[in-house]
């Protein structure tokens, strides 16, 4: 007999509280020091004790500040190089290697270098997070693009579409994964559907406030 | 150029040669011209050079030598003019029936309306009203078929080619889709060239087949069943005596 899905979730759920326990057994049972391993339930004293009294805060804050930034360079920058290698073979030709190559570098070794370029604020550690997220994405996106089918780019041809519109309404779908599909669909549309002047009239229309005052 | 007396074909295909580099030619020659409003079968085995053919006088691929004349000019490039459906659907699946219909428009400029009018009454006259909304993955293969189809046929293109449209359906579905295509077709006026590899099919569906082998067109007949065609004339004397013809000949071109 199968485990229906949420039997499942609740097995596991039920594996995590054991191994808690076991963890918890075993540092009580042989006495360990809170510096060699602390239990789960000072574990969760500090915890609390830290963010009921304010000190984690601020350290949260910038911790999540620099993990969007640079999830967000990261990937826009990814999702770009993607496309572009993924229509031009030239370009993929001449920059793959070096992408490669950039990724064997581990990047928490650059991280004391980052620092000494870029001094201790934001910014190295948003490039950092960034540069983790960037070939995943990038590398993602140009096989995704690649696996278009032959018929389905034969078809847009012969509907007389442009690069751009074969990319934004095939490509970029295609390569979704298909829960995401539908999603991306609305987006492409409004991109290329129709010319810019009229999708910038549309958005006109949608903000009214942003237009003019008439008489 | 109108010469004097001789009407200008719809479609004509001059001495088209069609060859991939360092191998013998897939089209070697072909010559065919088709009048407004008439439907043509192109018949032959696997690999005969048909559906090379068809490519090129969709404009997808272009002829070595000779040339393609749709209406008076040279095909340039495939466009609007000419509508196309492929061996398996290949519809969107991310997008409703609907929208699959409407991705021609959709393609040259924003659809408004008319055209999501029009896409529906395709989709009711091909049976498949109810299910504008749902998307391919929710269609069985004929229904997929036939929303393939309508999305040929929704920017009303005067010439439509079909490349084996029906060769994966059963057979019930597949009489059910070639009756639907007549009529739709007849209705509009549409010229149509269907490739096909099933002498049955050709038989039915054309005023005239042509056969191929080997790249050249070898043989060809003008069916003259009465129109409309029914389902029943299947079994006629008339339309066995056809197969049989060119059955022979098919068998004839292969030894």
């Amino acid at each position: 007999m199968n485990p229906t899905p949420m039997q499942a979730r609740l097995l596991a759920a039920a594996l995590f509280l054991v191994l808690l326990g076991l963890w918890e057994l075993v540092v009580r049972q042989w006495g360990l020091s809170a510096l060699v391993l602390p239990a789960p339930s000072a574990v969760a004293q500090a915890l609390w004790s830290g963010l009921a009294s304010g000190y984690f805060w601020p350290h949260v804050r910038a911790t999540l500040q620099a993990l969007f930034l640079g999830l967000a360079a990261g990937s826009i920058v990814g999702l770009l190089a993607g496309m572009a290698l993924a229509e031009s073979e030239l370009l993929e030709r001449v920059l793959k290697p070096y992408v490669v190559v950039s990724q064997v570098v581990p990047k928490l070794a650059l991280a004391p270098l980052f620092v000494l370029w870029f001094g201790f604020g934001m910014l190295p550690t948003v490039l950092i997070t960034a540069l983790i997220c960037f070939f995943p994405l990038m590398e993602n996106t140009l096989t995704g693009l690649r696996q278009t089918d032959a018929q389905r780019l034969q078809l847009f041809r012969m509907l007389g579409a442009t690069r751009l519109q074969t990319l934004l309404r095939l490509k970029l779908p295609m390569g979704l994964p298909p829960s995401l599909r539908g999603c991306a669909w609305p987006w492409c549309w409004r991109w290329s559907a129709s010319s810019w002047p009229s999708s910038w009239v549309r958005a006109k229309a949608w903000a009214p406030w942003s237009s003019p005052p008439r008489a | 150029m109108r010469t004097e007396g001789a009407t200008v074909a719809f479609l004509d295909i001059e001495k088209v040669v069609f060859t991939y580099p360092g191998r013998a030619p897939v089209v070697d020659g072909v010559d065919w011209r088709m009048q407004a409003g008439e439907f043509h079968c192109l018949l032959g085995r696997s690999g005969c050079g048909k559906t090379t053919l068809l490519k090129l006088a969709a404009g997808l691929l272009k002829p070595q030598s000779g040339r393609i004349v749709l209406r008076g000019g040279e095909l340039a490039a495939p466009g609007p003019q000419v509508g196309f459906m492929f061996q398996a659907p290949t519809l969107l699946d991310w997008l409703s029936a609907l929208d699959n219909v409407l991705l021609p428009v959709s393609l040259q400029r924003r659809p408004t309306p008319q055209d999501a009018q029009r896409a529906l009454r395709l989709l009711d006259q091909l049976g498949l009203a109810s299910h504008a909304q749902h998307h391919p993955r929710q269609l069985s293969g004929g229904q997929q078929s036939r929303v393939a189809l309508a999305r040929a046929l929704v920017l009303e293109p005067p010439l439509l080619l079909l490349d084996e449209p029906f060769a994966a359906l059963d057979a019930i579905t597949r009489a059910e889709l070639q009756d639907d295509l007549l009529r739709t077709c007849r209705e509009r006026g549409t010229t149509v060239l269907f490739v096909t590899h099933d002498i049955n099919e050709a038989v039915y569906l054309g005023d005239r087949i042509a056969l191929m082998h080997g790249g050249r067109i070898v043989e060809n007949w003008t069916i003259t069943l009465p129109a409309p065609r029914m389902q029943a004339m299947r079994h006629g004397p008339a339309f066995n005596d056809y197969c049989a013809r060119v059955r022979a000949a098919m068998d004839g071109a292969g030894t």
